[in-house]
């Protein structure tokens, strides 16, 4: 059987635009989800499966599905299984932050690609998740060759001014990327919208476990507590010192706080593995009679694996991506969207193309635009 | 939550480039990110690039569980 879902899932954006302004905006997500795949099979199948159907975020996946298995198996996983798994997701975090920023925002601004540093963790991932030593000194040779050596007090402090000149200044790719990004991206893509807190977690599995089993659709348009959040980078950095600032001087968030999140986080990410010190995992469960749960924070936000089980075996499983939180029908790519002012259609699409980006979704997205 | 899409690599093109077949839809996509790939090799295809090297019989059960779910290889093209 197939259904009319692309491969890959789909996040659909239809805009109502009047030639000048953006007067409706309404955003759909949609993919293939797991359970066709996995009702009837005995429980412990999950772990032999997901991790098949899923690419970049297939660490996270994995993760996720051995969590569920320990969970169901002893009622929480162990504190060297959540060890493991930090330092797994630590690593794909960093390779989808250097594949965002070195291959596809310099696609979209003409810049050169910078492939090398997501082809070596790519090839040695495996490695690295084990051997410290090496993945440190990769890790401290990308930092340098990403931020350089000198102009580096915003990575740490409040100082919106060092960053301007490390854009002005820094020789790294990466820095003349962002100098072209920044007036692109500000004042794009606004939203008002709660950003996701780590502290949620533990009480969004419990709401979510029984909205799951009661309500077929919480997938595509999940909530807490009625609240809809924004996931990702910027949120788990808005406490960090530059974009506290920023973000108190502007208000309301942006796209470029949003790709100036991703950059700090990287760069936190990579000094953290070139010291040595160890990752955390955001990473949240809950068992009910027959269903389960696990929720952890990967790159773009809250990942949720729920499956609901019997002795004959699984009879549903599905998966909440952080994407279905981002792209919600009423989520901040929605918000960013509403009232977007464009002289024109081919300006209209471009910069529809950037505040996506910003969000950053997993999956592509389709535009179509409505003359109203 | 992007699904992995296992493809055969048909060509060899210039600037590591290469042209893959998915479900039965040729298209041009990016190697430079996985070592050595050759003509006939199976490889994981994310947005444009190649991602992963596998065998052939590790690709077709991929792609036998992906059309059980649902999913149409093709229509990743």
């Amino acid at each position: 059987m197939t259904t009319a879902i692309p491969a890959e899932g789909r996040v659909e954006l239809r805009l109502e635009w009047d030639g000048r302004v953006v007067q409706r905006a309404e955003v759909r997500s949609r993919r293939p989800q797991p359970a066709a795949l996995l009702t009837g099979r005995a429980p412990g199948q999950a772990r032999a499966i997901i991790p098949r159907l899923y690419s970049l975020c297939g660490d996270a996946q994995s993760v996720a599905v051995e969590a569920l298995e320990a969970v169901l198996r002893s009622g929480a996983p162990d504190s060297n299984a959540i060890a493991d798994w930090a330092e797994r997701i630590r690593l794909e975090n960093i390779r989808e932050h250097l594949w965002r920023l070195g291959l596809d925002w310099p696609r979209v601004v003409g810049e050169p690609q910078q492939p090398a540093p997501v082809r070596e963790l790519l090839g040695e991932r495996t490695r690295f998740a084990t051997d410290r030593e090496a993945a440190g000194n990769w890790a401290g040779k990308t930092f340098a060759d990403l931020f350089g050596h000198a102009n580096l007090a915003w990575l740490e402090n409040p100082e919106p001014d060092s960053l301007a000149q490390w854009l002005e200044e820094a020789p790294t790719p990466l820095a003349g990327l962002l100098a072209r990004l920044r007036p692109r991206l500000t004042g794009l893509g606004p939203s008002a919208l709660p950003f996701f807190r780590g502290r949620d977690l533990q009480p969004m599995v419990q709401t979510a476990l029984p909205r799951l089993q009661s309500d077929p659709d919480f997938h595509w348009r999940p909530d807490h507590q009625g609240q809809v959040f924004e996931m990702g980078p910027l949120p788990r950095q808005a406490a960090h010192p530059l974009i506290a600032a920023m973000l108190a001087c502007q208000g309301v968030p942006d796209s470029w706080l949003r790709v100036l999140a991703r950059v700090l986080e990287l760069a936190g990410a990579l000094d953290s593995l070139q010291r040595g010190i160890e990752p955390r995992l955001g990473i949240a469960w809950q068992r009910g009679a027959h269903e389960s749960m696990v929720a952890l924070e990967m790159v773009r936000g809250v990942l949720m694996h729920w499956q609901e089980a019997v002795p004959d075996g699984i009879r549903d499983y599905r998966i909440v991506a952080p994407t279905e939180w981002n792209f919600h029908p009423e989520g901040p790519a929605r918000e960013g969207l509403l009232q977007l002012q464009a002289p024109d259609e081919p300006q209209l699409r471009e910069m529809v193309t950037l505040q996506v980006m910003a969000l950053d979704p997993c999956v592509q997205y389709e535009l179509e635009i409505l003359h109203a | 939550m992007c699904l992995a899409i296992p493809v055969k690599v048909v060509e060899l093109l210039e600037a590591e480039q290469a042209l893959v077949d998915v479900g039965g839809v040729r298209k041009e996509v990016d190697v430079s990110l996985v070592d050595g790939v050759k003509a006939g090799d199976f490889v994981i295809l994310h947005v444009g690039f190649a991602i992963n090297r596998l065998d052939e019989d590790e690709a077709q059960r991929t792609l036998s569980m992906l059309r059980e779910m649902g999913v149409e290889p093709g229509a990743a093209a």
